[in-house]
């Protein structure tokens, strides 16, 4: 029992153990189409925004502008097959180059701006990106949006008849991302990102060159992103500028994690798979009602959690018996991941409504 | 040249109502480093409401600041009262924590309101018919009442804000509360009531630009979503908690926005803006960021 | 103190304006290699800004701060603290969600080649400071005493050949400022060349082997701390002014 609850305790036990249940899920619990689409985009959803936590939630830099990056991988995806007729592989490879050079130029310029000032200026090259796109539909397709040729069952084209195994494609995305972000926190650049986010100034003054971590940050939390818009173009097969670059893409990323907890590891994971079911599930099931009730229901749903704890579901304290336990679990020194408590969180997931995304 | 008078002329006309509405969000900003993604919202809520009261009322849209005035006033309070102190008041947050909470907390705010208002009215442009039809030409610039009209309010109701901070005593504690938080809550100023004050005349003001713009700019549920990013863009140019900025901003927004439309493309327009906008923060960042310590 | 011959910290024409306002007008001192300087001098006199400039966190408008030979004007603060010099903040700035440990590995880890050699500096450091059973505790959560200990150790893990210690003991108890003055003399006993701002004077007469007084941002005196107590424009500077408010207040 003891093993066991240490096991769980630890976040690669732990890990473990969600990732065998989630890859697994497809051969005893989902059952319909429609409950393996809504699976597949909240682990792709899931892998972008465990990218953003790397520097907004651990680094404290949020960004309005993953979306950016996301959308980049799409597009790159895209227009490498629909333009240039190359293999969808090389444009998931390329989908990474291209966004973590741009995460490096745009980041050059805004991550000297502190605090809110980089939100908003994300937040406008992304609608940048959007509008751009959009006008030079010569090359992009413009507001129509991209469509990808139906190829069929073609593992050598990215592209396949069952729709499994893009759920699996996007279990591995995930998990790769959140192994990734896990390694980031136990790093130096981690540590370093997270005294950046409690006093850049104080962490300067201890050394650290913040302005080379918050790059070296944003161009690893690129990465993930990428990747998410690679797949979701394959899986999709359709991409407009709305959904690449919009508004909408750009926030939810931030909100995702927001809602499960910025900044924690399992923040993220818990914050895709209440919003990314929730939002597909009300886009579905309630076409009976006026348009805009699944939104109205969906921001309620924020709302409710963040007014319950603004730093999101992690930090959500389930009340003890004991007032508080004399020493924390005896973790290995230094492994000090900052939140102890992932058990008690994901206990914590049924019994929360649900989800968003998708669009 | 009469085409560059006439793009002046027209993003002037306009940024009159950009500077009232940035100066709300400036206002809310400088003061209770709130970041407010639901502003663009409540400009739509103001435009929905001069709608409204024309649809229903007959009521003129000038005479309509009385009623969305009043009411946006109110709908400040209760979101400030409801969601922003609730973020201030939870055990051991960080200041930073607080104001990443009320940003997504806003943020859920502008979904539901824009969606609400899906709800209600549908996705079709709605506009206030016939008030203010008259068109001017000047030396072969030509120049709508109705935008006239509205910019001649938002100067008005600006000027009055203006006066009102100078000369009354909540004004002078906002002031007070802009230039030093500490001092002023040491000289006995409660910055809870001057932060819910402030943060409702914000809302406010903007509930008043949109009922005014409503009377020649079509409102749909999502219009908000572009006047956000222009409040934002506005009161960066104009500095943080810079009212008179604010506005002089809003006349500058106005204008970038109508020049690139009419020298590059309408379509583009937002671009120019947008790129203005982060050049801004990047060249003159030390202007901008100074003084500020709680977003930092 | 055995001064070696070459200072080891070498401030030259500092001079510091912050638009129209002259904080530090030309001031030249240096820092033998193992000294204890204290810095006096009332409010707005310009301590702190000297303090800041040395760290790099304000530039200088003109004038040179040297440290052996590397230039330190001109530098941002993360190259400054990588150059050797290492600093407190005033009011404490500690990364609050943070364990100890985390930290003091923090700033092991801008000097240490990995995390592994970065964790053992920082236990070193804990250890140094008798502070071994704290590691594991969140620092928000310790006791203001505490949390200046760690803001020491933060400043240690650096290995600094120059430690710069801003008004340590505001709000401190006479007990722990006590304390506190043991661990910095037994610091500089060890060889850590040290410079001290501090407000209370008892405590700067108590620790340095040299003070330097300012006063409007200008250097008025120098010298052994009995010295410059009994000079009459520094009796001046505080007695005009702020009165014996400072003389007097303890702590």
């Amino acid at each position: 029992m003891t093993a066991l609850g240490k096991l769980l305790r630890s976040t690669g036990g732990l890990g473990t153990v969600v990732l065998v249940l989630v890859a697994s899920l497809p051969l005893w619990f989902i059952q319909s189409s429609f409950v393996l689409s809504v699976a597949t985009l909240t682990l792709i959803f899931m892998a972008a925004s465990l990218g953003w936590n790397v520097i907004s939630g651990f680094g404290g830099q949020i960004s309005f502008g993953h979306s950016i990056f996301f959308g980049l991988g799409a597009y790159t995806t895209a227009l490498l097959q629909v333009r240039y007729h190359l293999n969808a592989y090389v444009g998931v490879v390329l989908g990474v180059v291209v966004a973590v050079v741009l995460a490096v130029l745009l980041g050059a310029v805004t991550l000297r701006l502190r605090g809110i000032y980089f939100s908003l200026a994300t937040f406008a090259l992304t609608l940048v990106f959007a509008i751009l796109t959009g006008h030079y539909e010569g090359f992009t397709g413009g507001e129509v949006g991209l469509t990808l040729p139906l190829l069929g069952d073609a593992p050598g084209q990215f592209s396949f008849d069952n729709k499994v195994v893009f759920y699996w494609i996007a279990t591995l995305l995930a998990a790769l991302a959140f192994v990734a972000t896990w390694l980031v926190l136990r790093s130096r650049l981690g540590l370093q990102l997270r005294a950046i986010q409690a006093d850049q100034e104080a962490a300067q003054a201890s050394g650290v060159l913040a302005f080379r971590v918050k790059l070296v940050g944003l161009a690893i939390s690129a990465v993930p992103a990428a990747l998410a818009g690679s797949v979701y173009m394959q899986y999709v097969a359709f991409i407009d500028p709305d959904s690449a670059f919009g508004a909408t893409v750009a926030t939810q990323i931030a909100v995702i994690a927001f809602v499960g907890g910025a900044g924690k590891l399992w923040g993220p994971v818990i914050g895709a798979v209440i919003l990314v079911p929730l939002q597909q599930l009300l886009n579905s099931s309630l076409s009976a009602y006026p348009a805009g009730f699944n939104l109205v229901v969906y921001a309620l749903v924020v709302l409710v959690i963040l007014w319950i704890e603004p730093r999101g579901i992690m930090s959500m304290r389930i009340r003890r018996r004991t007032p508080r336990p004399p020493a924390r679990d005896a973790a290995p020194p230094g492994d000090s991941v900052p939140d102890p408590r992932p058990v008690d969180a994901v206990s914590a997931t049924p019994s929360v409504p649900t989800s968003r995304n998708g669009s | 040249m009469t085409t560059l008078v006439q793009t002046l002329v027209s993003g002037i006309l306009v940024g009159g109502l950009y500077g009232l509405f940035s100066s709300g969000l400036t206002l809310i900003f400088g003061i209770t480093r709130v970041i407010n993604f639901a502003h663009g919202d409540f400009v739509t809520l103001g435009m929905y409401g001069a709608v409204l009261l024309f649809a229903s009322l007959g009521l003129s849209p000038l005479i309509g600041i009385i009623p969305v005035a009043i009411l946006s006033f109110l709908i400040g309070a209760i979101v400030y009262r409801v969601i922003v102190r609730r973020t201030l008041s939870v055990k051991g947050i960080s200041a930073i924590d607080a104001q990443h909470g009320q940003l997504v907390l806003t943020l859920a705010v502008s979904i539901l309101i824009s969606n609400l208002l899906l709800m209600f009215f549908g996705p079709s442009p709605r506009a206030v018919q016939g008030v203010l039809p008259a068109v001017y030409e000047v030396f072969g610039v030509y120049i709508q009442q109705a935008r006239l009209v509205s910019f001649l309010i938002a100067l008005v109701v600006f000027l009055l804000l203006y006066i009102a901070l100078q000369r009354t005593l909540y004004g002078k504690a906002i002031r007070a509360t802009v230039d030093d938080r500490d001092m002023a809550s040491m000289v006995g100023i409660d910055p809870n009531k001057v932060y819910a004050v402030s943060f409702s005349v914000g809302i406010m003001l903007t509930g008043i630009a949109g009922c005014v713009l409503a009377t020649y700019y079509p409102v749909t549920p999502t219009t908000g979503a572009g006047f956000l990013i222009i409040a934002f863009v506005t009161v960066v140019m104009g500095g943080l908690g810079n009212i008179v900025g604010a506005f002089v901003a809003g006349l500058l927004v106005g204008i970038i926005q109508q020049v690139t439309a009419i020298y590059v493309a309408v379509d583009l327009q937002d671009v120019g803006l947008f790129l203005a906008f982060v050049l801004v923060l990047v060249l003159r960042p030390q202007g901008i960021l100074s003084g500020r310590k709680a977003s930092a | 103190m055995a001064a070696s011959t070459e200072p080891l910290l070498r401030v030259e024409g500092l001079t510091v304006r912050f638009g129209g306002l002259v904080a530090v007008n030309d001031v030249n001192f240096t820092v033998a290699e193992g000294e204890l300087l204290g810095i006096i001098g009332p409010n707005g006199a310009g301590k702190t800004t000297t303090f800041n400039a040395v760290a790099g966190a304000v530039r200088p408008t003109s004038g040179t701060i040297r440290i052996g030979d590397a230039l330190v004007s001109g530098r941002p603060p993360e190259r400054v603290a990588r150059l050797g010099i290492a600093r407190t903040f005033q009011s404490v700035r500690l990364f609050k969600a943070m364990s100890v440990a985390e930290n003091v590995t923090l700033s092991a880890s801008t000097v240490c080649p990995s995390m592994g050699a970065s964790r053992e500096r920082a236990a070193e450091v804990a250890e140094l400071l008798g502070m071994q059973a704290l590691q594991d505790s969140r620092v928000d959560e310790l006791p203001l005493a505490d949390q200046k200990r760690v803001e020491i150790a933060r400043a240690l893990a650096l290995r600094p050949r120059l430690l710069l210690l801003d008004e340590m003991m505001s709000g401190l108890n006479q007990a722990e400022t006590r304390d506190l003055i043991g661990v910095i003399t037994t610091l500089n006993s060890d060889g850590l060349t040290t410079i001290v701002i501090e407000h209370v004077l008892r405590v700067i007469m108590e620790l340095s082997h040299r003070v330097l007084v300012l006063d409007h941002g200008v250097m008025i005196a120098e010298g052994p701390p009995r010295e410059v107590m009994s000079d009459p424009r520094v009796v001046e500077a505080y007695l005009g002014r702020s009165a014996a408010a400072n003389l007097g207040e303890p702590a």
